[in-house]
């Protein structure tokens, strides 16, 4: 008698289930039609949209609360951001070089100088109007995108707890701050750029690091508390006063210390580090006008003018802006001025070996 | 009668969508990622075993390799011994209370797992929460250093897995027939004999399924190692970053991946053959 029910009530559930399951595959399929429809369709107002990269954080409030306003303010099209690290830009361009996921892209110059030139199309400056007002050492020779801003790495500290303001790179090494420094690893544009500049006190250079590393064992290690992901984890460790001193960027330290943490920041007297990420059109873009139209409206005298007021600071690529405020109390009244307080690397000497660098620099300061 | 023919009753067919979904988009990218470990270098054709004889040759690789094992184990452990009474309480629990403890128990799966590392950054510091109360109470005369450290990050991951743990063990726990423990205590079954002779065994299968969850996210995260550990602790999810994404060294990335996919798979599967045996004892 059970097991006849059984049967019975298990026919249903089956007929039911296989209805349902049926209606299910149906249901996906049209689904799947209907996406297929979509996007050739997709590709006729394509023309008056920019797909644009750039960094997680200042950046990507600059793009969004300044750039992007101006630009669009023009009608000139539309524009979607998505944030994301220049190496990893680097490895979408190269994952479809022949639709390439984003119209403009933001590197840092040493991922810029490493990755293959095809991915990208020289900017011609009849294009830019506002090209003229760049100042010449930002612009690249070689006619890709110029350097969009400036931003200077040095030393920042706690002022709490370090009485005499740090005045070289060196005292990163000095054992009174054992334990209570960090910085960021060589993945980083930051931490490679310290690295090469720790070598280049020591007799080394962009080619030669060995000299850096030698330091690295004998010195640094020891001092540091640990190596921070990225910027936003440099942030943190001084907000938990775990950290005393560390290299990091002017713009990101300003910006802490408006917020009241305890920060300040120096120029070492070795000269600071100054990073040049610039915006570049990617190769097979769909509107290369209206890319470099972008360009144009990023190195405008109106958005390099609020790019380098709060709560950017960064240093602008225009040289009819002047500093103001904070950045013209550490690095002068004009970008040229403050560039002569900073290093500029040559990326194209250090990249041949970087990768090796990077992969050695995580082993030797595993804990 | 007759609609039941039609749609004949083979059950797989159900299947078939997500089957073909996950054909799509994951078996065929991950006979790509298998196939692409056995390239000698970028770009090269060929059949090689260089890519696993450079990760095993490496003193640092295969201290990332169990390190991750240890720090998988337990991270699993913790959350077991942390979760199983939770979750029996949460099955005892009555009317609001049960209320309180499903949302206190799913709390940390409502933030993401970025703000909950970066809440244990500051929970860990020198000067952090952790280290103020132990200093503040005189058990310690200096601060810990937990930021930066494996055990910083274990503590971490036992908090955010801790979930996953609670849950099919709560399933298990609520399947069991009340009438048995009333049996247990009428034979003269005190309260820990009926505990470890009849609940924990009949909650096996909810503890196995619980601890193959923990153990294979724990293993494969990314974002809690890498901010709580700092460059300086490395686990397998980050070397793999490392490789494929900043180093752009596919073929080395894919065989790390491959590790650690046969590292998860043991596990897997030795915890499989446990939950059958448990099975057949409960039966």
């Amino acid at each position: 008698m059970s097991t006849y029910i059984q049967i019975v009530g298990r026919g249903q559930y089956l007929s039911r289930r296989a209805v349902l399951g049926a209606g299910l595959f149906a249901g996906t399929s049209l689904l799947l039609k209907a996406c297929a429809g979509s996007s050739t369709s997709q590709s006729s107002p394509v023309g008056k949209q920019l797909v644009i990269t750039t960094f997680a954080g200042s950046w990507e409030q600059f793009y969004r609360s300044e750039l992007i306003p101006a630009f669009t303010a023009n009608d000139q099209g539309t524009v979607s951001v998505i944030p994301m690290v220049s190496l990893e830009q680097v490895a979408k361009l190269k994952a479809s070089p022949q639709s390439p996921p984003f119209d403009v892209v933001l590197l840092d110059e040493g991922p810029f100088d490493a990755a293959p030139k095809d991915l990208f199309q020289p900017v011609s400056s009849s294009l830019l109007s506002n090209y003229e007002q760049v100042l010449p050492a930002l612009k690249s020779k070689q006619g890709w995108g110029p350097t969009t801003g400036v931003q200077a790495v040095g030393i920042a500290y706690n002022p709490k707890t370090v009485s005499s303001p740090p005045t070289s790179w060196n005292d990163l090494l000095d054992p009174h701050y054992r334990g209570r420094v960090s910085m960021q690893g060589m993945k980083t544009t930051q931490g490679t750029s310290v690295m090469v500049q720790f070598a280049r006190m020591n007799g080394g250079g962009e080619a030669n690091i060995e000299s850096a590393f030698t330091l690295l064992r004998e010195q640094l290690k020891p001092n540091l508390a640990g190596i921070a992901a990225n910027s936003g984890a440099l942030a943190t460790l001084f907000q938990q006063g775990e950290i005393d001193l560390a290299p990091h960027d002017l713009n990101n330290v300003i910006s802490l210390k408006e917020k009241g943490l305890d920060i300040d920041w120096v120029v070492p007297q070795e000269g600071g580090i100054a990073l040049r990420p610039a915006q570049q059109i990617v190769a097979n873009a769909a509107n290369p006008e209206l890319a470099a139209a972008f360009l144009n409206a990023a190195l405008s005298q109106e958005v390099q003018t609020a790019m380098a007021a709060a709560p950017y600071y960064f240093l602008p690529a225009n040289q009819t802006v002047k500093l103001s405020g904070i950045l013209a109390e550490k690095l002068g009244s004009t970008t040229e001025e403050a560039l002569t307080k900073l290093i500029l690397l040559d990326w194209s000497l250090i990249n041949p070996n970087r990768t090796k660098w990077i992969e050695r620099f995580d082993k030797e300061v595993q804990a | 009668m007759k609609a039941s023919q039609l749609f004949s009753p083979k059950e797989w067919q159900l299947a078939l969508p997500l089957a073909f979904f996950l054909h799509l988009f994951y078996v065929a990218p991950l006979a790509i990622l298998l196939a692409s470990s056995f390239q000698q270098a970028p770009g090269v054709a060929g059949v090689s075993l260089a890519q696993y004889g450079n990760f095993f040759g490496d003193a640092v690789n295969r201290d990332v390799l169990v390190d991750t094992f240890i720090l998988g184990v337990q991270v699993t452990l913790a959350c077991l011994i942390f979760g199983y009474p939770v979750a029996y309480i949460y099955a005892r629990a009555v009317g609001i209370w049960k209320t309180i403890l499903t949302f206190l128990i799913l709390l940390p799966l409502l933030t993401s797992a970025v703000v909950r590392t970066f809440g244990w950054v500051v929970i860990l510091g020198k000067q952090g929460l952790v280290n103020s109360a132990l200093l503040g109470l005189g058990v310690l005369q200096e601060p810990v250093k937990l930021l930066f450290t494996h055990h910083g990050v274990a503590i971490a991951m036992t908090q955010i897995q801790l979930p996953l743990m609670i849950l099919p063990i709560v399933a298990s726990i609520s399947q069991i027939d009340s009438r048995l423990l009333a049996a247990s205590a009428s034979l003269g079954g005190g309260a820990w004999r009926t505990f470890w002779k009849v609940v924990f065994p009949l909650t096996l299968p909810g503890v196995i399924s619980g601890c193959l969850l923990v153990f294979a996210l724990t293993v494969s995260s990314f974002v809690t190692p890498s901010i709580i550990g700092g460059g300086q602790i490395m686990y397998m999810p980050t070397l793999i970053y490392q490789q494929a994404v900043v180093l752009l060294n596919g073929p080395f990335a894919a065989a790390i991946s491959a590790i650690l996919l046969v590292m998860v798979l043991t596990v897997v599967i030795g915890l499989s053959v446990l939950s059958q045996r448990s099975r057949a004892y409960i039966r």
